[in-house]
């Protein structure tokens, strides 16, 4: 498989070079040892590999981003390779943190793309971590929703530093088997009913602009005095401080909860398995996140960066991967896209832009709120009153 | 010997000492300036730190005692009791952490989850009722740290306990000792450099643990260990991380001093070498 | 070597002296009370225990480890087309394999140099090796990382053998000592005065005696190496996944049970490994010498 593969990309390599050969009139006596393995190479390929369009052969794209979040799946790294002549290669980060941990620590120079959450643009620009996009060299920024590209938090001195892909909420989840009507409001978390059967999202943005939304107050500058008495509050109600989707979904399953915050794409994909999971936005709005593509400061591959952003934000990539049901794929930020979902695939990845207005989506934080919010939640789930 | 003491300062030594000034500077990162304001921070809040301290030591304890008096009678089984394949049965033990730890984590998971296989036999012989679960407790993080730091300590003991020489013990027969008399004042004092040695290798690495809390012990689930990796994975606070780290070090040190002392009063003279 | 009478040992002199040491011991070993072995199958039964889930779960359909059982092998299927987890996976144990041989090597050396040099300076070694214990791993990456950014070498293969060695060395060091504190050095003396030369002494009347200590170690540096995800996140060359960096990072999607496969095929082979070495080691008829060696190190 794994020869197989290689043989592969090596074929691809040399059609490559044979493409600049035949381009340069006076590099004939170069690649005359490389013409009787071409030969048996072409015989491996197809012929739709056309020369004009691999002009990135031998270059090797590193992208920065989670495990499993699309853009690893083979037919993404596989279209990208066949369009492009060029090898990805993956780095993994387990947090929004540690993505840029790896920047800081070696990974400038090194990486060319990845895929931060909104809310870190603006401390990575700060930092000097990424450069402005080229919006000539992404055709496919126009299907993207213009609410999306309007948003401040992509822009430093009127320059565009992120490309939206997918976006998604943390909504209300609920075991359907022990709900009689869905719920509509955040109070479920706080009701004595469900005590020791909340499962709550240990991540202080999301656990302080929840209880924001729930207060009534602005879940993008809460006052933090209210939001701690109320996440105290709710403490006896919650059994888990769930950290990854598979802590949900093995507490959901087993019934050691019942109720509380989850990610949509997850809860869609539990739905489609057929677990009994409700979800729902409800009537105070929710917490919603948009993921977008930037290009690393010092990318040694700046152009191929830019051909894999408007690969990973086109519709083509996109619809494949919502109709993937093993992809994982949260809602796509393409327009085109989501009108070409199955209703299956939508109904999955929970693809439903008109709940972005029900949405406060997570924007920037300076590194003092950041501090503050992670301290709070810290005493909160250490039982400090 | 020279270049293993070498290696030692150079990859040990020197990032300790950074560990050391880190924990003076002004956050975020490491570039900030001398100030010691994360110490007054973590002073600023002893309820949370104090408590998630004692949280961790008691945990490390609790688990380190827990492998001693399981690891102890294995490690005679496997040195007195065993013929010829010793080694096979140390490997045996070992083996199963070839895996993710994160994988084992989550079988005690599926054991101990309600109406698992644990919990329905507990249920079965009258331990438990139903619907009863040890998930999310802090004796899941207990029982998990016990069980991932077992085969540290059989080893740790098991390299003790081979060198007591029989003859020793015919000795203490021959004048007169009884079995507990012998286990307690020839065979437990010899085995207590392998005591410590277990004790240093489990409790360390137990008082700092927080995966297996996070995952299994539910709303009892935050560690110092925990604080720790949070103010570096979630606000690049290094500095605050580094002094924290530098109060568990020094913390785990104290109390490992502490009962090394006495375990030398248990057992006078057991700690220092025959020569 | 302890039990192995028909072992042939190349000094004569060396042979008496451990013969010596070790006869009165051999009567006493051979009795296998029941007591002791039905507990030690006990601390294995719970030892396997979650490992017998993993096995479990490796062959269920559900993705979230959820019952009822329901047969399959797609997760060997998925993990057999899974090249990242498998080229991981061969990563992961060329550097455990590496690390625990040389932490093995150069730890046996600094506990000598602790017991029978050092003396007076063996407490300050015993706190630093204490404290390089101590330190959270996730602290010691990131400062191992900064100081080799200082000094320009930044991430690589050997950053990363380096950092994993000094990580599981602490251990090996502890537990040797641990045997060798007590060891007298008096058989040495004996079979120096015999003729033998101090290094022939060493391979042939101390090494055998700590030599379970030794391979107590090493496995403990394998595991501890194989497991340690700080080191290798923040060391390894990027692009160079070990398996728990390939593990610990499903964080989004939750991890699929073809890992679960991975385990099981693991152990797999590890206990095959054992048993495969015992079936040898007591084939009687066969080669003398090999099957001396191996109950050398496995007796």
């Amino acid at each position: 498989m794994v020869t197989r593969r290689w043989a592969y990309l090596l074929a691809l390599a040399l059609l490559g070079a044979l493409a600049l050969a035949g381009c340069a009139e006076d590099a004939g006596e170069a690649t005359d040892d490389d013409a009787t393995e071409e030969d048996a190479a072409v015989d491996e390929t197809e012929d739709d590999v056309g020369d004009a369009e691999q002009p990135f052969a031998g270059e090797t794209l590193t992208v920065l981003n989670w495990n499993d979040y699309g853009s690893d799946q083979d037919y993404a790294i596989e279209g990208f390779e066949e369009r492009t002549g060029a090898t990805v290669r993956h780095v993994y980060h387990s947090s929004g943190e540690e993505l840029r941990e790896i920047l800081r620590t070696g990974g400038i120079g090194e990486i060319d793309v990845t895929n931060p959450n909104f809310s870190f643009l603006q401390q990575m620009v700060d930092e000097g971590m990424l450069q402005p996009l080229d919006e000539s060299q992404l055709d496919n920024l126009d299907d993207v929703y213009d609410d999306f590209l309007a948003s401040e938090d992509l822009y430093a001195d009127g320059e565009l530093y992120g490309a939206p892909w997918v976006w998604g909420s943390t909504g209300l989840t609920y075991n359907t088997e022990h709900f009689d009507e869905e719920p509509t409001s955040w109070e479920v978390l706080w009701d004595p009913e469900w005590e020791g059967q909340v499962g709550f999202m240990d991540s202080p943005i999301e656990a302080i602009m929840l209880a924001a939304l729930y207060l009534g107050d602005d879940p993008h500058d809460p006052d933090l005095d209210a939001v701690r008495e109320a996440l105290v509050e709710m403490r006896p109600n919650v059994e888990l401080y769930w950290g990854s989707s598979d802590d949900w979904t093995r507490a959901f399953t087993t019934e050691a909860i019942s109720v509380g915050n989850f990610w949509a794409g997850d809860a869609g994909s539990m739905m489609a398995e057929g677990e009994p999971v409700g979800y729902t936005i409800p009537e105070e709005g929710a917490v919603g996140w948009i993921d977008a593509w930037t290009v690393v400061a010092d990318a040694p591959n700046p152009e191929l960066a830019h051909a894999w952003i408007d690969w990973m934000i086109s519709e083509d990539f996109l619809v494949e991967w919502g109709e993937d049901p093993a992809g994982n794929a949260p809602a796509p930020a393409n327009e085109r896209a989501q009108e070409q979902l199955s209703d299956e695939a939508r109904e999955r990845i929970q693809a439903f832009p008109e709940q972005v207005e029900d949405l406060a989506i997570m924007g920037a934080l300076t590194q003092e709120e950041q501090q503050a919010y992670t301290d709070l939640l810290a005493e909160v789930k250490a039982g400090v009153q | 010997m020279l270049p293993s003491g070498l290696l030692l300062v150079a990859l040990v030594v020197a990032p300790l000492g950074l560990l050391v000034y880190f924990g003076l500077l002004s956050g975020p990162g490491v570039d900030g300036r001398v100030t010691g304001e994360e110490w007054g921070r973590i002073a600023g809040q002893p309820e949370l730190y104090g408590r998630l301290l004692l949280r961790s030591l008691g945990l490390g304890l609790a688990a380190t005692a827990l492998t001693i008096v399981v690891a102890w009678p294995t490690a005679w089984a496997l040195s007195r009791h065993v013929r010829r394949v010793r080694a096979l049965y140390l490997a045996l033990v070992i083996i199963p952490h070839l895996t993710s730890s994160l994988l084992l984590i989550y079988a005690m998971y599926v054991l101990i989850a309600p109406g698992g296989p644990l919990m329905a036999a507990l249920v079965g012989v009258g331990l438990a009722g139903a619907g009863d679960s040890l998930l999310f407790t802090r004796w899941a993080v207990l029982l998990m740290l016990a069980y991932l730091f077992l085969p540290f300590m059989v080893i740790a003991l098991y390299a003790a306990v081979e060198r007591i020489d029989d003859t020793v013990l015919d000795a203490a027969r021959s004048l007169g000792a009884g079995s507990w008399q012998r286990f307690r004042h020839v065979v437990l004092p010899l085995t207590a450099p392998g005591m410590l040695a277990g004790l240093v290798i489990v409790f360390t690495p137990a008082a700092g643990a927080f995966v297996e809390a996070q995952i299994l012990g539910g709303t009892d689930g935050m560690m110092f260990g925990t604080l720790i990796s949070e103010q570096v994975s979630r606000v690049n606070n290094q500095p605050r991380a580094a002094a924290m780290s530098v109060i568990l070090l020094v913390s785990i040190l104290m109390l490992l001093g502490g009962l090394r002392w006495g375990l030398r009063r248990a057992f006078p003279g057991a700690l220092r070498a025959r020569r | 070597m302890a039990t192995t009478t028909e072992a042939p040992t190349a000094h004569p002199g060396a042979d008496t002296a451990l013969d010596a040491a070790d006869a009165p011991r051999r009567s006493v070993r051979r009795r296998g009370r029941p007591g002791w072995l039905a507990w030690l199958w006990l601390v294995l039964g719970i030892v396997y225990t979650p490992v017998a889930v993993v096995i479990v779960l490796s062959f269920n359909a559900s993705r979230y480890g959820t019952l009822p059982f329901q047969p399959t092998t797609q997760w060997y299927a998925a993990l057999a087309s899974n090249d990242a987890l498998i080229a991981a996976t061969g990563r992961s144990i060329v550097l455990s394999t590496t690390v625990a041989l040389a932490a093995a090597l150069l730890g046996t050396a600094l506990a000598l140099w602790i017991v029978r040099v050092a003396q007076r300076g063996a407490t300050v070694f015993t706190v630093l090796l204490t404290t390089a214990i101590t330190v959270p791993w996730l602290i010691l990456a990131v400062a191992m990382l900064l100081v080799a950014n200082a000094v320009g070498l930044g991430r690589g293969l050997g950053l990363l053998f380096l950092g994993s060695l000094a990580v599981a060395l602490p251990y090996v060091v502890l537990v040797v000592v641990a045997r060798l504190q007590g060891l007298g050095t008096e058989l040495e003396d004996a079979a120096r005065s015999l003729g033998a030369r101090p290094i022939t002494a060493f391979r042939l009347v101390t090494l055998p005696l700590i030599a379970k200590a030794v391979l107590g170690g090493t496995l403990l540096a394998f595991v501890i190496t194989f497991n340690n995800f700080p080191i290798h996140f923040f060391l390894a060359p990027f692009g160079y996944n070990t398996l728990p960096m390939e593990i610990y990072t499903f964080v989004l999607s939750g991890y699929d049970p073809d890992i679960n496969a991975l385990a099981t095929v693991l152990i797999g082979v590890a206990v095959t490994v054992g048993l495969v070495l015992l079936a040898v080691a007591r084939r009687r008829g066969g080669d003398r010498t090999a099957a001396a060696g191996i109950e050398e190190v496995w007796g």
